[in-house]
């Protein structure tokens, strides 16, 4: 498949800091990307970099195969939605969404025409003479978003775009964002500090930690086979199990994880436990309980579905998994 | 009861602390009756005796004020000569602003996107500088600046460059025998003192543009230029608007630069003090005042049609 975006051992300094360091990696056309890491990890800096607005300090940056190093953000075939919208407050919705348009050069009623269809796709039709701090946040997110496919990118990116959303919009944004790139089937690349957004949303994830990639692959496989303590914490609520631990079980002395779903309960006596604990607290959480169990000094998280027996406080149980949910990661231990 | 309750020992403050906090009004009220007082009665009311004078008149003959309400003093105004004077003060104030603008906003823009730490102290005390010192004394320096013996004519003259200002000179109205006698002088003197009114209310209205707007732009393909004009300008209209009310209403009141450097016709704060000096026509006076207000009205209401303030 063709490359829409191309890193070629990119990094970017501010002054002495390094926010990001010799990162490589591809967007292949038409895929949704995301960047997911905590904040300070240099997700927002590539995306910035991938826009034009910051320059790389060395490396390439390749968009749909041409070099763009040189090349200002005003002549990129990208558009961007920004975390806080950026609209522009002396301006309506629809002479924001148009401004793209103007510069182009187009004439007025194909502009009409296209910001109608812009503020149709985001269904605002009727919102075009409301100035920006007449919407809504949620509202101003979508006028962000025509705003920017009206000048219909090969590219669109989004720099945490649901973060100032509350949970409930947050989760019908992140449907709306995957049926646009459906229908649209353009690039999109996707900055966010969410993994569950990252998670559910993209076909290919790159978690970023401390200017570097620590592991880019797909969803299911950041969850089922992190790579290191990190991502492990990060991406899912898999239990991190310390070498000590690991040790103890398998013998060889490695951070392993272990899905907390991927655990069940049975007796303390029962063959198939791998290893026993005593209960910690069980928490309830609606359709299920989570439970916390110390097993050899290792604190593991155990999700029951509601309506099991709950064992109680203090009471030893036995811990079992089947094989292949446990595992090992590959970084070594220094 | 003394267990639930943390008192002060002294029981009158104790008392107008917690009057207060139920009343917040009374706190306000006390707070703001000096100076709404002082707002009221000094200032408006003496702008509305300014007012009321202007409609009186004076009797040719005996010079005495008649306190009969008429617009006759108004009239006055439009006579020729007065009419001239008018022109010429709204005309001086409004090239000051405009070119008050033009070196402001560069000036402005640097402070506000490119200094930083200490460039931008020294920018601050760079604008301030001159409001430090006596107003008289800068005008009266920059008498001897533009004087034919001053700096700027010898600049000019080891520069080889005296035809260059003997061209400028020779313009009808705007010229002169020196820079110090001309209006080429008197506005470049406004420009000086009242820049600093200009810089600081842009710099802070461009301060609060904010920079992913600015991206936002050239993400959408605008240029630079294209940026400065269709958001950057528009967005610091306040500020402009904000900065052309000093400079346009201090340049159509002031009656000491014209009167120091420039030529020896008459702006209009030197007309109210003539009148209301020497003269004693007092109703000529007032109305003459009632111009700059008049002006500073049409120019605010114009500028809120135009939607300079949508951005606020």
């Amino acid at each position: 498949m063709e490359s829409a975006v191309g890193f070629e051992n990119l990094s970017c300094h501010f002054g002495e800091i390094r926010a990001v360091g010799n990162v490589s990696f591809e967007v292949k056309k038409g895929e949704f990307f995301a960047m997911l890491g905590p904040s300070g990890s240099g997700k927002s800096t590539c995306l910035r970099l991938i826009a034009g607005f910051q320059k790389p300090t060395s490396g390439r940056i390749k968009i749909l195969g041409e070099d763009v190093a040189l090349i200002p953000p005003y002549r990129r075939k990208v558009n961007i939605v920004f975390q806080d919208y950026a609209l522009f407050p002396h301006m309506n919705v629809s002479e924001n969404v148009a401004y793209g348009l103007l510069i182009k050069g187009v004439s007025k009623p194909d502009r009409v025409k296209a910001v109608d269809q812009a503020l149709d796709m985001v269904r605002l039709s009727g919102y075009g003479r409301r100035k920006p701090n007449q919407l809504s946040g949620g509202q101003r997110q979508r006028v962000a978003l025509a705003r920017a496919l009206v000048n219909k990118p090969e590219i669109l990116l989004l720099d945490e775009p649901l973060g100032a959303l509350d949970l409930k919009l947050r989760e019908q944004m992140q449907e709306e964002l995957k049926d646009l790139h459906r229908e649209l089937g353009i690039t999109f690349i996707l900055v966010t500090h969410d993994q569950g957004e990252a998670m559910s949303m993209a076909d290919r994830v790159a978690v970023f930690s401390e200017g570097k990639i620590a592991q880019l692959g797909t969803p299911e496989n950041l969850y089922k086979y992190p790579q290191s303590p990190f991502i492990a914490s990060f991406v899912g609520s898999s239990n991190v199990l310390s070498p000590e631990f690991v040790d103890f079980l398998t013998g060889r002395k490695r951070w392993a994880s272990l899905r907390s779903e991927a655990i069940s309960l049975v007796g303390a006596t029962d063959e198939s436990a791998q290893v026993t604990g005593t209960i910690l607290s069980n928490i309830y959480l609606g359709s299920s309980y989570r439970i916390t169990v110390d097993a050899q000094g290792q604190r593991l998280r155990v999700l029951i579905p509601a309506g099991c027996l709950l064992p109680v406080e203090g009471e030893t149980v036995g811990l079992s998994w089947s094989g292949s949910d446990f595992h090992l990661m590959e970084d070594e231990l220094t | 009861m003394s267990t639930l309750l943390s008192l002060r020992s002294n029981p009158v403050l104790n008392w107008l602390s917690d009057l207060f906090w139920r009343r917040p009004r009374i706190l306000l009220l006390i707070m703001l009756a000096l100076p709404v007082l002082w707002l009221g009665v000094v200032y408006v009311g003496s702008l509305l005796a300014l007012l009321v004078q202007s409609f009186f008149s004076i009797d040719e003959f005996t010079g005495v004020i008649q306190y009969e309400f008429t617009l006759k003093t108004y009239l006055e105004l439009l006579r020729p000569s007065n009419l001239d004077i008018i022109i010429r003060t709204v005309t001086m104030a409004t090239v000051v602003t405009v070119a008050a603008v033009v070196i402001a906003f560069p000036i402005a823009y640097y402070a506000t996107r490119y200094a930083r730490g200490k460039w931008k102290a020294f920018f601050y005390i760079a604008v301030m500088m001159p409001l430090w010192s006596s107003y008289l004394v800068k005008v009266y320096a920059w008498k001897l600046i533009l004087a034919k013996e001053g700096i700027i004519n010898w600049i000019f003259i080891k520069m080889h460059l005296t035809s260059v200002l003997e061209f400028l000179l020779a313009v009808p109205v705007i010229g002169g025998n020196s820079l110090s006698v001309s209006y080429i002088g008197t506005c470049l003197v406004f420009l000086y003192v009242w820049l600093p009114f200009m810089i600081l209310p842009i710099q802070a209205a461009l301060e609060r543009v904010p920079s992913n707007v600015i991206e936002a732009s050239y993400d959408l393909g605008a240029t630079p230029r294209q940026t400065f004009f269709r958001v950057i300008f528009p967005l610091a209209m306040p500020g402009v608007i904000a900065g052309s009310i000093f400079t346009f209403s201090l340049t159509l009141g002031d009656y000491i630069i014209p009167q120091i450097v420039g030529s020896s016709r008459l702006f209009l704060g030197q007309a109210v003090y003539l009148h209301q000096g020497t003269a004693g026509n007092i109703p000529l006076a007032a109305a003459f005042s009632v111009v700059p207000i008049f002006i500073m009205g049409c120019y605010l209401w114009l500028a809120k049609r135009a939607g300079a303030f949508d951005a606020i």
